[in-house]
């Protein structure tokens, strides 16, 4: 089955990214798996959008790259939060569940409404 | 901060550019390799997860553009494109591009010598802390002309008083030179002399060892010396054990106590070591009372405002006028009245109205020249639209657009700024090198990091403005119409040739404004040197003497009289004299109430109060001064003990005798309370009258003075002298040379040599004029500078009109309009325009003239030969300006004109 791919803001792809990076560092092509991993396969990060959000994000020095190696045994570049990254990931999380929150009781309550209506 | 740790970024990036593009390239690889693996493991042939995995990918080429992007080259990529752009642009204009830098550079210079100056002397912070609660002290003569004198006497008896508790302390200076004596080497310093009080008023702290204390300005404790970082650097090599060392000056010896820090200075930054000043009996009678060198300084207490410390010193004033009823007929005449001023604005009086009068100058001239390369702008831009319109149709954004053209402007900017910078600094050197200045702390001037920002601002405003000129017009007009005109559109350019007479106009108007100021200012000056001064100016030389301290009456007369004797026989001298009071080098003895035999006095027609001075010598024949009437001291008046003579000048015969003839009257100085000459009294016989001199400045008005009466200082106490001498006007009279003379005959005569500054009385002359004559030739600079950048500005217009014309002119000669139609059409132009701006000159100087007002002597702000004399000049200058393109006009062959195009 496939699934419609929803639409990330920039913003949104930024704040998933700091939150996968949460517990250490790791290399893009694993950033993205872990994402589509946990969301449940419903967001598929292009990597025409990932990498430059990874570049974006090292430019504004919210994440740091360094070269490593993977479980493989590869060189890999590996993205880990900074400090200035670990901020701004707890205020966009918060930022978000705010916004999730008005839009979810926004649906709720027009549901809810729309059941009174026919009743 | 985040922006700066980008650019910190981008700036990295850039340098190990290779780097990060095989980093990113590794990258991908990498992603590649991963993807490949992962499809093969969920059971992929190996081509076709490589397939699969290339697909998945994308468009490579692009985000990695994207990642580069992130990384901040581009706009950096871009910035150096466009510079290389501007600069190629440059290349191929360079013609334009020359004028328009030249012009930049000298707009910008003089805006900046100027700034420099200002900001020197208003914005630099003092070498004091708290420099805002700092005052100066004074008791000045409101109603008389000039800044009035100022005294500290008063003021120093004041703050003993009850109910002043504004000040925290009071600082006494006074200025001079020593000569030292050192480790076996001798120097010549300026020195300070000042109360103990004095460094803790300033609140600066030594760098090494102590200020003074209490008591150290006291007789017979004063051996004690503060060394300047710079004497102690340079003269002491830096000594660190220099406190408590001996130091030998004027031939006694002094211990060194503390060396004060670095950039400390009060007054002037030349004084390079204080020793503590005894305030002499001398200094605190009435006859020092014109005694300006004494400088007062105070510290207010905290939360005390210069008003309240007014108010307090007025309430003092009223209670010494009432206490001293004897002095309220001369308090009443001159206005006598302590006073406290903020100290900055105290330092800055002078030079405030000049300053920002300069720096508004300046600006005009700037505008003038702007205007200039905006007629340049204007017309490339013309040529600039065609590129601009075909950019943008082959996608370049408005703002990339924009962007280019900001660079290209910014580039002129700096460029012209580094010139401006440059050409600012040589002006600083040669406003330095004239002297053309008389403002406070502006002797350890220099271009500090404020000028320098001043200068690159207004350089990039300029570049901003010549950049951004051609995206306005191009807004104005139409896309399509301009490619098809190739740029070349009439009714525009018609449009546009409207703006630039305008711009003409103006440049004009404001030069005229400004060479009429100069011609106040030059006239002005004209006046004053009209003025009689009332002596022979021409090879008169006088120096302050300073008498052997307690000694008797008949030691000093004999001193005097050695001296004189010695000076005559020096080949240079013709006739020397002393009298305490020598013209424009330096008084002593201030005004005296005088009682005049068989005169009544009342209080409605007190005692006349008249300045005198104790004159030794042939001082009238020395000086010049003519005799009106009587005769002048012989030899026999100066002799010891000789019969009480004076010689009155005309003011004051005018004033005290109305009239009547004042030879063989008698006057004594000696009162018994405010009406009455005492019983026992000395009285003094009028001998002669001789004409008014004026004696410290020649733009006073002479009305404000006493009068003077001139006695002989043999029946008196003399107590100061100045000398005077007419040298020898030969034409290889060296002034150095003759200074060493006079040390050597002085120290011949005595063997301690006091320090002199002997000087050329035209010398000291011209520096009381120095104010005027500096702003006078700032201004004729400055105006001339107007006047060749308009003229150019002229010239410009006229000759871009007259090339776009060249058809129209053309077609007029072919069809048979006479030569002298052409110059007409061309030439009458430039007439119109200068007769404009003259209109608006003329008008906006009427108001614009007030401001100088201050600055004119005895002449009107509407002074019609002024107005006249530049009218002609200005349009003198645009006729032959227009001439040119005129010309060239009609020498224009009309086939070849109707044939181009």
């Amino acid at each position: 089955m496939k699934k419609k791919q929803p639409d990330l803001l920039q913003g949104t792809l930024d704040l998933l990214i700091l939150q996968v990076l949460r517990n250490g560092g790791r290399h893009g092509y694993d950033i993205a798996k872990r994402i589509l991993v946990v969301s449940e396969e419903v967001l598929k990060i292009g990597q025409g959008s990932l990498y430059p959000a990874l570049h974006r994000l090292e430019a504004g020095g919210y994440v740091r790259a360094s070269w490593g190696r993977t479980e493989t045994g590869r060189e890999a570049k590996i993205y880990a939060l900074t400090a200035a990254g670990r901020k701004r990931m707890e205020a966009e999380v918060e930022s978000w569940e705010r916004f999730a929150g008005a839009v979810n009781h926004v649906i709720r309550h027009s549901r809810n409404a729309g059941a009174t209506g026919k009743g | 901060m985040r922006w700066w740790l980008q650019f910190v970024y981008a700036v990295k990036s850039l340098g190990r550019r290779g780097d990060r593009q095989r980093e990113l390239r590794a990258e991908m690889e990498f992603h590649l390799e991963e993807r490949t693996e992962e499809l093969i493991a969920s059971g992929r042939t190996e081509t076709e997860a490589r397939r699969e995995a290339q697909r998945e990918l994308g468009a490579r080429d692009r985000f990695e553009e994207e990642c580069r992007e992130a990384w901040g080259w581009r706009r950096w990529h871009e910035l150096v494109e466009n510079v290389k752009l501007a600069v190629r642009q440059m290349r191929k204009e360079w013609a334009y591009a020359a004028i328009i830098l030249v012009t930049l550079g000298l707009c910008l210079g003089v805006n900046t010598a100027v700034f420099s100056m200002l900001s020197n002397v208003m914005f630099r912070p003092y070498p004091y802390p708290e420099a805002e609660r700092l005052v100066r002290l004074g008791e000045i003569r409101t109603k008389q002309s000039g800044d009035g004198s100022l005294s500290v006497i008063s003021v120093r008896k004041a703050m003993e008083r009850e109910g002043i508790d504004a000040f925290e302390s009071v600082g006494l200076y006074r200025g001079g030179g020593d000569n030292l004596f050192f480790d076996g080497q001798a120097f010549r310093a300026l020195t300070g002399r000042v109360n103990a009080t004095f460094f803790s008023t300033l609140g600066v702290p030594p760098a090494l060892g102590r200020v003074f204390e209490p008591g150290e300005d006291q007789e017979g404790r004063t051996d004690v010396v503060i060394l300047s970082h710079w004497l102690w650097a340079s003269a002491f090599r830096g000594d660190p054990d220099v406190v408590g060392r001996n130091v030998e000056i004027e031939g006694m010896t002094f211990e060194v106590i503390g060396v004060m820090p670095e950039g400390f200075y009060f007054l002037s930054p030349e004084v390079s070591l204080w020793r503590p000043h005894v305030i002499s009996a001398f200094e605190t009678s009435l006859q020092a009372w014109n005694n300006n060198r004494l400088a007062a300084v105070a510290r207010l207490k905290p939360g005390y405002t210069v008003e309240q410390a007014q108010a307090q010193l007025d309430v003092v004033d009223a209670a010494l006028y009432e206490e001293r009823p004897g002095r309220r007929n001369y308090i009443d005449r001159v206005g006598l009245r302590m006073v406290v001023r903020d100290y900055h604005e105290y330092r800055t009086r002078n030079a405030k109205a000049v300053l920002y009068l300069l720096q508004a100058s300046v600006a005009l001239v700037f505008i003038i020249g702007c205007v200039n390369v905006l007629n340049i702008v204007f017309v490339r831009t013309t040529a600039r639209l065609r590129e601009i319109a075909l950019r943008l149709s082959l996608g370049a954004s408005i703002a990339r657009i924009a962007r280019m053209l900001a660079t290209e402007g910014l580039v002129y900017g700096l460029i012209g700024g580094v010139l401006g910078l440059g050409a600012g600094i040589g002006g600083v050197e040669l406003i330095k090198h004239y002297e053309l200045y008389l403002f406070p702390r502006i002797d350890s001037w220099s271009v500090d990091a404020m000028v320098v920002a001043y200068n690159f601002g207004l350089a990039a405003l300029a570049g901003l403005v010549i950049g951004l000129i051609p995206l306005v017009v191009f807004w104005q007009r139409d896309l399509m119409r301009l490619i098809r005109e190739g740029g070349q559109s009439m009714s525009a350019d018609r449009r546009g040739s409207r703006t630039r007479r305008g711009l003409a106009i103006g440049q004009v108007a404001l030069t005229g404004i400004l060479l009429i100021g100069t011609g106040l200012l030059i006239r002005s000056l004209h006046e004053i040197l009209q003025n009689e001064i009332g002596f022979r100016t021409d090879n008169l030389v006088g120096a302050a003497l300073e008498l052997p301290n307690a000694s008797e009456p008949r030691e000093q007369l004999d001193y005097g009289a050695r001296l004189l004797e010695r000076f005559n026989q020096l080949p240079d001298v013709s006739s020397a004299a002393l009298s305490s009071t020598v013209p424009f080098v330096g008084e002593f003895g201030g005004p005296r109430d005088f009682h005049v035999e068989g005169q009544h006095y009342t209080e409605e027609s007190p005692h006349p109060s008249i300045r005198f001075s104790l004159t030794q010598g042939p001082f009238f024949e020395t000086m010049g001064i003519p005799l009106l009437a009587g005769r002048a001291f012989t030899p026999e008046d100066m002799l010891f003990e000789a019969p009480p003579v004076a010689v009155i000048d005309r003011q004051a015969a005018e004033r005290v005798f109305a009239g009547e003839n004042p030879i063989g009257r008698r006057l004594t100085h000696q009162l018994d309370g405010p009406y009455a000459a005492r019983t026992d009294a000395t009285w003094i016989t009028i001998i002669g009258v001789v004409g008014t001199v004026r004696e410290s400045r020649l733009d006073d008005a002479l009305e404000s003075g006493d009068g003077r009466i001139y006695l002989n200082a043999g029946a008196f106490q003399v107590q100061a002298q100045h000398f005077v001498m007419r040298v020898s006007a030969r034409r290889d009279f060296n002034m150095e040379a003759f200074r060493a003379e006079v040390r050597q005959a002085m120290s011949e005569v005595r063997a301690t040599v006091p320090s002199t500054e002997l000087e050329l009385v035209t010398q000291e002359i011209d520096e009381t004029l120095a104010d005027r004559t500096s702003l006078m030739r700032f201004l004729m600079a400055f105006g001339g500078l107007a006047l060749v950048l308009s003229a150019i500005g002229v010239y410009g217009v006229l000759s871009y009109s007259a090339a776009l014309r060249r058809k129209e002119l053309g077609i007029r000669t072919a069809l048979g309009a006479s030569r002298g139609t052409i110059l007409n059409l061309v030439f009458g132009q430039g007439i119109r325009i200068a007769a404009w701006g003259l209109m608006l000159a003329l008008g906006g100087a009427v108001f614009l003239m007030k401001l100088i007002e201050d600055r004119l002597y005895q002449t009107s702000t509407f002074e019609l030969a002024v107005y006249g004399g530049v009218a002609v000049v200005l349009l003198a200058v645009t006729a032959v300006a227009s001439l040119i393109p005129a010309i060239r006009a009609v020498r224009v062959d009309p086939i070849i004109c109707l044939r181009c195009d």
